[in-house]
């Protein structure tokens, strides 16, 4: 497990170099130079010493691996730079941030496994029943909608369907936990459905394969109740190739975040980016782009951890 | 007549014969499409009637895209405008049969491009391994490591909203993903004896991979773009509602939804039927893409 660990970790190294030289180099094609983004629009004549001055101050007139190399080395420090419109450190202004988007993606996460897999199992035990139909139209319909016309939807119609409003101010959860799961329930759910709709159509399509084993007919011989044939024996192996698709949504998650947030104004990592890219912005959104890809990364080894729990074939094999 | 000269007469009278059978099949093969895929079908007809909407929305729609009538605004739903105006008096039902074009063509241009890139990259990259392979696919680690759509967002901030350009950074987003799956099907058709016996009678790569490998995929490749479509689909809707989708005037459904916004808990058709034709869209696509899943490859089922 520990060498299977180990090896998992190596591999997101260059992974995580990519990300952050991707970022870097994007910022580069904006328009103008980096001088002009920093002194802003406004601005339209900007003579050379001035100008030569700004380079030397942020560094801009030495070579691009070096610049490279000394933003490397302030990331590590927890520097993501200042933003251009507020002067304040960005890694300020996103620690409040953060932790709302965090909280918004495994609320999606939590509501779509805690409908989609009993649903898919139900569905896959009475196939072709009520239930089995009621549930795959449902899904079908969950991957079909998009999440931001179910939220304007919940908005008009929210209050007389379930007496709920957008709320006119937010609450962090360490402010009043009770205040803040009433404001992003509804989100978080909105947010979940996507998700939800596809682990329920692959819970129910490995279930039913996992229910013609042999071994669950043995289950059944050996006179278990249905109860346990189905959590401790089909469950238990059906659930693998749902764990994959779990670290395929996280994307879908994260981006998923972003428009809830401006559709419900949650203050978290979207809405800033969002402000930030119509400010033009950059330092903010290169930070932002760069901390959603490494909450990617660092899920997909989350999953992919639990994954290696849940099946031991992973673990052994190279 | 020399030998090569010889297969080349016998490869085509295959040809021709394969070609009558197949025509007088075609009719049979949709019945039994329509019978076997009820859903399928009907994705079908949404997405041909899609097609015929965006082709002719000049024609099909009772207004112009931006015929703004000040008098007739936010004006209910009525025979004269269906869906209702919205607040510059533009017709809705007008909007959304233009606003099909930009699904039409960013959806296919994005498809499309990714399916050549990811056809090439999974072909090349599952056929010789080693280094390429290796490398090739920490490149596509990184790309898989960015959400879709901020990623996009980011993107579009940098260059611009203007179309080509969102076709080109959805193509390359979802060319990622469908390389994956294509290198995986070239690996396993790489080990396959009539290889074996090509690369034996002294093919190169090239025609190996052209004549032999890339036949052999295209099921594969079809099923992927197929699957795909709708999420491109959504992508750019949820793109267009931010204000990151192609620019104004020409309406997308998704920029719809956001322009009704101010207006929509007293005037609800403002929002519901640019959703409901995104919504319908994709799930038509997504059926569309199941049944040809199921057709082509039935052991990929429920595998998205």
């Amino acid at each position: 497990m520990k060498a299977y660990l180990l090896r998992r970790i190596a591999l997101m190294i260059p992974t995580l170099f990519g990300i952050t030289v991707v970022v870097f180099a994007a910022v580069r094609f904006l328009p103008g130079d980096v001088v002009d983004q920093i002194i802003g629009p406004d601005v339209t004549y900007v003579n050379p010493q001035t100008r030569a001055a700004i380079e030397r101050q942020y560094g801009l007139d030495q070579p691009i691996v070096k610049q490279y190399l000394w933003w490397i080395q302030d990331l590590g420090q927890g520097d993501f730079g200042r933003s251009i419109i507020s002067g304040r450190p960005v890694m300020q202004d996103l620690a409040e941030r953060i932790p709302v988007t965090i909280e918004l993606g495994l609320l999606g996460l939590i509501f779509s496994l805690v409908i989609a897999i009993p649903v898919g199992v139900i569905a896959a035990v009475r196939q072709d029943g009520w239930a089995d139909q009621i549930a795959r139209s449902a899904a079908i319909l969950f991957l079909a909608i998009p999440s931001f016309w179910l939220a304007l939807i919940v908005i008009i119609y929210g209050f007389d369907w379930f007496g709920w409003t957008p709320p006119l101010r937010y609450h962090q959860v360490w402010e009043s936990p009770s205040a803040n799961i009433r404001i992003l329930w509804i989100p978080g759910l909105i947010l979940g459905a996507h998700t939800a709709g596809a682990i329920m159509r692959l819970m129910r399509t490995t279930m039913l394969e996992v229910l013609r084993q042999d071994y669950i007919r043995s289950a059944w011989s050996k006179g278990l109740r249905e109860r346990v044939v189905i959590t401790r024996h089909a469950l238990r192996n059906a659930i693998i190739p749902v764990v994959t698709i779990i670290g395929l949504e996280i994307r879908g998650l994260v981006g998923g975040t972003v428009i809830l947030e401006a559709i419900f104004s949650i203050p978290g990592m979207g809405n800033y980016l969002l402000s930030s890219i119509q400010q033009r912005d950059y330092p903010v959104v290169q930070a932002v782009v760069l901390l959603t890809a490494i909450i990617v990364v660092i899920s997909n080894l989350a999953v992919d951890v639990s994954y290696s729990l849940i099946d031991p074939r992973i673990r052994y094999s190279s | 007549m020399t030998s090569t000269d010889h297969a080349a007469a016998v490869d085509a009278s295959v040809l021709v014969s394969g070609r009558r059978i197949y025509q007088r099949s075609r009719l049979a093969a949709l019945r039994r499409f329509v019978r076997q895929k009820p859903l399928g079908a009907v994705g079908g007809a949404i997405i041909i009637l899609l097609l015929v909407v965006a082709l002719l929305a000049n024609v099909l729609a009772p207004y112009g895209y931006d015929t703004i009538k000040v008098s007739d605004r936010l004006l209910g739903m009525s025979l004269s405008h269906p869906f209702g105006t919205d607040e510059q008096g533009r017709d809705i039902l007008s909007r959304i049969i233009y606003g099909s074009r930009i699904t039409v063509f960013i959806g296919f241009g994005a498809i499309i491009l990714s399916t050549l890139i990811a056809t090439v990259i999974g072909m090349v990259s599952g056929y010789f391994t080693g280094l390429f392979d290796l490398l090739m696919q920490r490149v596509i680690d990184i790309w898989l490591s960015f959400p879709g759509l901020i990623f996009v967002i980011f993107i579009v901030s940098i260059f611009s909203n203007h179309t080509p350009i969102l076709i080109v950074t959805l193509g390359l987003l979802y060319a990622a993903g469908a390389s994956r799956i294509i290198r995986s099907a070239t690996i396993s058709i790489k080990e396959s004896q009539y290889v074996e016996s090509a690369r034996a009678i002294g093919a190169s790569h090239l025609r190996i991979l052209v004549r032999h490998i890339f036949p052999n995929t295209i099921p594969i490749v079809i099923i992927t773009a197929s699957i795909q479509i709708g999420s491109v689909i959504l992508l750019t809707a949820s793109l267009s509602f931010l204000g990151f989708g192609p620019p104004p005037p020409f309406p997308s459904w998704g920029r719809m939804l956001q322009e009704a916004r101010p207006q929509m808990v007293y005037h609800p058709n403002l929002a519901i039927f640019p959703g409901l034709a995104i919504a319908i869209v994709v799930y038509a696509f997504n059926m569309f893409g199941d049944a040809i899943r199921d057709i082509l490859d039935p052991r990929m089922r429920g595998a998205r």
